[in-house]
């Protein structure tokens, strides 16, 4: 009955019904096969997230989920009648002609594997890279992709990382703001170094130690320069900033201290007169 | 008047009632299904007062910190507890200190407090706040390790007498014993507040249970130890609040810069 079935369908001529179970078996392989990997992937990465950092996990997913994924796809091939030694073989001069073809794709492969060795940061670290700072969402084969401040991906090639600079800004628990200041010639910098202080000592978030640090940097154009270097929790580096800012700022204003800005003089030499300056309004 | 300023309160519906330990004050009211908590620090030079949570006729302050809890309709009964800081808190003495080899001090240290509040019956803790917000400092021996904790506005005194009394501080004693054949100097001192209980004397005065540090032989390492009991100079005391967390037994012997902070400021 199912032979007269098979004939009145046409397919006796083109494939067997035993090849036809092969594959129908071989789908299954795959289907079952990818969709156990990923469970097992994701059983990993919940099980290892209490003993890892999320980048340990996440490598420890992928892991098991390419490993289980590779055994799948040669035991679906495999059921597929296909001889796996001879397309491991073939495999192999692929590869050699796919990394001359796509050699960009291998060095991102070479490099992200160093970066996940080398470890300069794990996912969740703020780093900036070549001017684009952002929080680390995933380190992938090819690349590592950021979120910025304003809520954009960017995918940055692995490669890049190698080659660029890379600044680690959670990588240590505190970190030091470095406030530029300027006041006017006239003032006492002994009083500005004090009032500073003073505004350090006030704000909670401003670590007592290590200490605050004043440096004269020099007589600018239109003002005396100075850093007032403070510490802060990494989290908090933002909020001590801008409350630094702010307090300096209440804090020279009560004490009489004057923030200068660029003053242009215009001089036409010892022998003139100074300029005649003549007002002039509306008559009403 | 009492000057206890914790403990359970009932709330009247509508009832306001007004604490101020120190300079921190708060106004706590009851209304249908919700806390209404308002908070506000004072400078820290400002004038100290004590008010025990007395009912208050006026209405809510509108220049504070406001905070409200939804809570279940029955019950009237919050619980107002002191706690000690979350953090260790460092001490600095005024000038470098020594203590001779073989010799012993008793520091005391004073140091601000945390108040909580809960519901009751079943317990469920609310909020927590501190009476005065003492900056952040850093501990260790590199800006690379350490931990977070407290500078302590006051300094290590060795005389009880010149330790500030407050509503809103407790006293710590310290007894540092250096065994060692060279000279301690104290410079620094990390006290581990968070693993202090808190009791209260006949008259109401905060203390923590005493610690003892003790400088081995080798002169590198000290133990610490707490003696689960306040101090004797505290006189009659019963226990108000357990400690936020238990001394580990890893930290029974620790490094002794760990401790005491030998080393001098990071760059």
């Amino acid at each position: 009955m199912a032979n007269d079935l098979w004939t009145e369908l046409g397919l006796a001529g083109l494939v067997t019904r035993e090849q036809l179970l092969n594959v129908a078996h071989a789908a299954v392989i795959l289907v079952v096969g990818l969709a156990v990997a990923r469970l097992a992937g994701m059983l990993v990465q919940r099980f290892t997230g209490k003993r890892l950092d999320a980048q340990g996990a996440m490598v420890a997913r992928r892991l098991v989920f390419y490993g289980l994924a590779f055994v799948t796809f040669a035991a679906t091939l495999n059921q597929l009648g296909f001889n796996l030694s001879v397309l491991l073989g073939a495999a192999g001069i692929l590869t050699v002609a796919l990394g001359f073809a796509s050699q960009t794709s291998a060095s991102n492969l070479i490099s992200g594997l160093f970066l996940l060795a080398e470890r300069p940061f794990v996912v969740g670290d703020l780093i900036t890279i070549e001017g684009q700072s952002g929080f680390v969402l995933s380190i992938d084969l090819l690349s590592v992709k950021l979120r910025t401040f304003d809520n954009l991906m960017v995918r940055v090639p692995n490669e890049s990382i190698i080659k660029a600079q890379v600044t680690n800004m959670t990588r240590f628990p505190i970190r030091r703001v470095d406030l530029k200041i300027g006041v006017a010639y006239k003032e006492d910098l002994e009083t500005v170094r004090d009032i500073l202080m003073d505004v350090a000592d006030r704000n909670p978030l401003c670590l007592d130690e290590p200490e605050p640090l004043f440096i004269f940097l020099g007589y600018g154009d239109s003002a005396l320069t100075m850093q007032f270097s403070v510490w802060a929790v990494r989290d908090k580096f933002l909020d001590l900033r801008n409350s630094m800012y702010l307090e300096i700022k209440a804090a020279f204003d009560a004490a009489d201290i004057e923030i200068p800005f660029p003053h242009v003089t215009l001089y036409t030499g010892s022998a003139t007169e100074p300029f005649p300056v003549e007002i002039r309004g509306e008559k009403k | 008047m009492s000057t206890r300023w914790w403990g359970k309160f009932t709330f009247e519906p509508g009832h306001l009632r007004h604490w101020q330990v120190g300079t921190f004050a708060m106004w706590i009211t009851r209304l249908p299904r919700e806390v209404r908590l308002v908070t506000r620090s004072m400078p820290e030079d400002a004038p100290t007062r004590l008010i025990p949570g007395t009912v208050a006729t006026e209405a809510l302050p509108e220049d504070g910190e406001v905070t409200r809890f939804g809570v279940p309709q029955s019950g009237s009964t919050l619980e107002v507890l002191p706690r000690t800081a979350d953090r260790a808190f460092i001490f600095k003495s005024q000038n470098t200190f020594m203590v001779p080899p073989g010799g012993e001090v008793k520091a005391y240290m004073s140091s601000p407090i945390w108040v909580g509040l809960q519901l009751t019956g079943p317990v469920r803790p609310l909020h927590e706040v501190a009476t005065y917000r003492p900056s952040d400092t850093w501990f260790g021996p590199s800006t690379l390790e350490g931990e977070l904790a407290y500078a302590a506005r006051t300094s290590v005194r060795f005389n009880l007498e010149n330790v500030p009394v407050e509503p809103s501080r407790a006293v710590t004693v310290v007894r540092i014993v250096n065994q060692a054949a060279t000279a301690l100097p104290l410079a620094r001192l990390r006290l581990p507040l968070p693993q202090l209980s808190l009791y209260a004397d006949g008259v109401d005065r905060l203390w923590t249970e005493s610690v003892i540090l003790n400088r081995r032989h080798d002169g590198d390492f000290a133990e610490i130890k707490l003696t689960r009991k306040p101090p004797e100079e505290a006189g009659s005391c019963h226990k108000i609040g357990p400690p936020r967390e238990e001394l580990g037994r890893h930290s029974l012997i620790r490094s002794f810069t760990s401790l005491l902070g030998l080393s001098g400021g990071q760059g």
